[in-house]
């Protein structure tokens, strides 16, 4: 039987009827990165706060380590470190103060982690400057470091490279990548924007209005997102007529404008053109091109380009 | 068995809760600042009843004596501890991560409950000390009419010669005192953990002290809302116990006091239980 970390089944979550989530049904595995792609509002930083027992799902329940039930939930989020929405900072205490506080909180001994955490984040040097006075950047990294308390097995991070400069998301992303990697953490972390995802993640849930759209890993997006002929016409039916019967190929895609994407003979064009006027359809764009992260992400959630 | 070692587990986590509470505290100046306010309140208080008893000051002036008295201080101040370290855990999300880490709720209020005494303790300390040197040093002090908790004590019993049962009676009454006032101050528990915002745990806060002022004169008139009264901090004359005041009475004063406490986490506890941790 495979080992999940996290699995939801059909959480749902209202507020005075109005859906954060619908039905979501996830799972994550262990040692992987997970992106949790949504617009503002779709239900991230929900679902994340159901997970870390902030908020009560309405319906459906979580499995963490493949524990359930109220109690097992709770000894099981000691396995958890999280950052949702902003970091857990106390604002007049210096960086190693907010983690020997969080330290003491979470029953680790050990001091020594302190400086490892602060060098693992580059907050060493930050001495007796209290964390009122950090960057937004800075308070970001201190939470990363508070999230690592404890080599949790499960750290949730909801928009973590918010606020950074791209040297900053360039070394979040790297210590993120590198954790996964020589620690085994799973990770799952959250964004507005699947092109800053992209980067790091290693699979992705796109959720909208508080539904989880698509669950894909990375081989599956790139798939997704690949080069095409994008064809607009007067007549689509008779085009995929032809690029059936004529250029032999079902690789295309319909999309809802009407538009078609091919996803054959983008080296060979002309033959491509040469059909479709033959065959006397009025073709009003013939283009090369790829999905782009960003457009993809808009024909998932169903809206238009402009979204 | 998995039960005890759940409790246990529990147990060690309310007592790390504690632990960094406490840290938190030591590194807090807001602490520091109250301490030092209830330091020179107390000292002003000793000093206006020092001179009223004197005749330098007249009597109309026992109004700015009450204002530095502890049992005034200590309903805006100590509603200000529970704004600083309950309120602002919420904002600094200290609540949120002891929980997403696996503490439970009631572990949480549990462990802000025993820190909010011990900060209580602690801004009362000066006034338990000055009351004790004052009243060491033999001289008469009076604030009249608007006596009450250690001002009281310092008016009622100055001038009392000092002996081994007077410092027993003398710490059992602050101590009695002092749990009274935590008692009084746990309403701002539940209080502080629904409305997250301390300036109105404090204005609520300090509004029902006033409130409860008052109805204490009202048990004067009244035997039936008088008995109902002392079953809760704010009645039964619990906060102008003296030196004379029998062991039964600052007996009950405690087992009141405690029971409301218990009542007002356990309130606390139905409230935060289920509750979204914004």
């Amino acid at each position: 039987m495979k080992e999940y970390v996290l699995k939801t089944n059909s959480l749902t979550k209202s507020y005075h009827g109005t859906f954060a989530l619908r039905d979501v049904s996830l799972v994550m595995e262990p040692g992987k990165i997970y992106g949790l792609i949504g617009q503002n509002g779709a239900g991230k930083t929900t679902l994340m706060r159901i997970v870390a027992g902030l908020s009560f799902p309405t319906d459906g329940n979580i499995e963490l380590f493949g524990q359930s039930g109220e109690k097992a939930l709770q000894a099981e989020r000691k396995r958890l470190g999280c950052m949702i929405e902003y970091p857990s900072i106390t604002p007049n205490m210096t960086a190693r103060e907010n983690l020997t506080l969080h330290r003491i909180m979470r029953g680790i001994p050990s001091e020594t982690i302190e400086n490892e955490l602060l060098a693992l984040v580059g907050l060493s040097e930050t001495g007796k400057k209290k964390a009122k006075n950090f960057s937004l950047g800075m308070k970001q990294r201190l939470g990363i470091a508070i999230a690592l308390l404890g080599d949790p097995e499960l750290v949730i991070l909801d928009e973590p490279i918010n606020g950074l400069d791209p040297l900053g998301v360039v070394e979040i992303r790297n210590l993120l990548i590198k954790l996964c990697e020589e620690r085994q953490i799973t990770i799952l972390i959250s964004s507005h924007n699947l092109p800053e995802l992209y980067q790091v993640a290693s699979d992705y849930f796109i959720i909208h209005q508080g539904m989880l759209k698509q669950s894909l890993t990375l081989a599956e997006l790139e798939e997704n997102c690949k080069h095409h002929i994008l064809i607009s016409c007067d007549q689509p039916e008779k085009l995929v007529s032809v690029m059936e019967l004529q250029l032999k190929t079902l690789n295309y895609k319909v999309m809802p404008d009407k538009s078609v994407k091919l996803y054959d003979y983008l080296d060979n064009k002309e033959l491509v053109a040469k059909v479709i006027s033959e065959n006397g359809i009025f073709v009003t764009n013939f283009s090369v091109e790829g999905d782009t992260l960003e457009d993809y992400f808009i024909s998932v959630i169903g809206g238009d380009r402009n979204a | 068995m998995k039960t005890i070692s759940f409790l246990l587990l529990g147990v060690t986590g309310m007592l790390n809760l504690i632990q960094a509470d406490l840290y938190k505290l030591r590194k807090s100046m807001a602490i520091k600042i109250l301490f030092a306010i209830t330091t020179l309140s107390a000292i002003a208080m000793a000093s206006l009843a020092y001179l009223m008893a004197q005749g330098q000051i007249a009597q109309e002036y026992t109004g700015i004596g009450f204002m530095f008295s502890d049992v005034n201080m200590i309903s805006i101040l100590g509603a200000v501890i529970a704004g600083v370290f309950i309120c602002g855990d919420f904002d600094n999300k200290t609540i949120h991560d002891a929980i997403s880490s696996g503490s439970s709720r009631v572990t949480v209020i549990i462990s802000k409950a025993t820190v909010f005494s011990c900060a209580l303790l602690f801004i009362l300390l000066p006034y338990v000390i000055v009351t004790g040197i004052a009243l060491g040093t033999g001289s008469k002090f009076d604030m009249g009419a608007v006596s009450v908790g250690f001002l009281n004590i310092l008016s009622k019993e100055s001038g009392i010669i000092f002996s081994a049962s007077i410092i027993f009676k003398m710490v059992a009454v602050a101590l009695t005192l002092m749990i009274v006032y935590m008692a009084q101050l746990s309403i701002c528990v539940p209080l502080a953990m629904v409305l997250k915002k301390p300036v109105l745990v404090i204005s609520i806060y300090y509004g029902f002290s006033i409130l409860c002022g008052k109805l204490a004169s009202l048990s004067n008139s009244s035997a039936v809302f008088d008995r109902f009264f002392s079953f809760t901090p704010f009645g039964g004359k619990y906060t102008f116990v003296t030196f004379d005041t029998g062991a039964g009475e600052l007996i009950k004063a405690i087992v009141v006091s405690l029971v409301f406490i218990i009542v007002m986490l356990a309130l606390t506890y139905s409230i935060f239980r289920r509750s979204e941790i914004k």
